[in-house]
């Protein structure tokens, strides 16, 4: 019977904690978000316009390959 | 507030029309995010990273669905995206101590009081925000947005872009879930 009892309050238990939510306010960021969000969108936007004439890794692995291209080239032709 | 309006305010690249979107959501954006990874900073910066993504990619938007339902979509996958990260952080960690180059850092698992509960309810809702890390994200997500954000079973299907049926199913399993991880949390505490 008193096994029964803890049983049944757990059950009420997990149901009062499964509808804890309920009447839950809107949590509200700290002012000046508008603020901040203005800096971030600066800050990527300047780091996108940075110049960078290989940013992407197929232009890395191409420029590679042509310098060493370049490179046994020069090889073949002044080793003799 | 014009929806219509707005949206081609934006796209036009009008920057009190952003200042006026950003104002309008920020809190809806920030709250979402809240609940999923229960962490003030990092729902902060996830949110930004929201408006940041919105800023840019305005002219994508083909207005199929509310605006308000687009933002709930890049504010799940951000806050998806936040815990993601800590988990392969908190892996590699692990991986890190094991084969002894980490720093030892004692992880301090807190538990997450929302600002917007009321204060008979703290206790409960640290207990159910603890026990819905252990959830599947498709089930916690779901059943964050309906019970902490409040939407519809309707605009969770739009958010999480599933159908109506799927979004009672994962509400059910949710729920199921709940219910055992919190019956095995009395057991070890009894």
């Amino acid at each position: 019977m008193i096994k029964s009892f803890f049983m049944k309050k757990n059950i009420q238990d997990i149901e009062k904690i499964l509808n804890s939510f309920d009447g839950i306010q809107t949590a509200e960021v700290k002012p000046f978000f508008h603020t901040r969000v203005m800096a971030r969108l600066e800050k990527e936007t300047a780091a996108e316009n940075t110049w960078m004439p290989v940013r992407k890794p197929v232009w890395v692995i191409a420029v590679l390959s042509c310098l060493l291209m370049a490179n046994m080239y020069l090889n073949e032709t002044t080793n003799y | 507030m014009n929806e219509t309006a707005l949206i081609q305010e934006l796209k036009q690249g009008n920057a009190q029309a952003f200042t006026r979107l950003v104002e309008a959501y920020q809190h809806l954006v920030y709250h979402t995010i809240l609940n999923i990874v229960q962490q003030t900073e990092e729902a902060e910066d996830a949110a930004q990273e929201v408006f940041v993504q919105v800023y840019q990619n305005i002219k994508s938007f083909r207005g199929d669905s509310k605006l308000s339902t687009w933002l709930y979509k890049i504010a799940v996958s951000k806050a998806l995206d936040c815990e993601r990260k800590k988990k392969t952080k908190k892996r590699i960690g692990f991986i890190k101590n094991l084969v002894g180059i980490g720093t030892r850092e004692e992880e301090t698992i807190s538990d997450f009081h929302h600002p917007g509960i009321a204060l008979d309810n703290k206790e409960a809702a640290a207990v159910l925000f603890k026990a819905l890390k252990q959830l599947p994200e498709t089930q916690r997500v779901a059943f964050t947005l309906i019970k902490a954000d409040g939407l519809s079973y309707d605009e969770v299907s739009t958010v999480m872009n599933v159908s109506v049926k799927a979004v009672e199913s994962l509400m059910h399993r949710a729920k199921e879930n709940l219910r055992k991880i919190l019956h095995n949390y009395y057991s070890a505490n009894d």
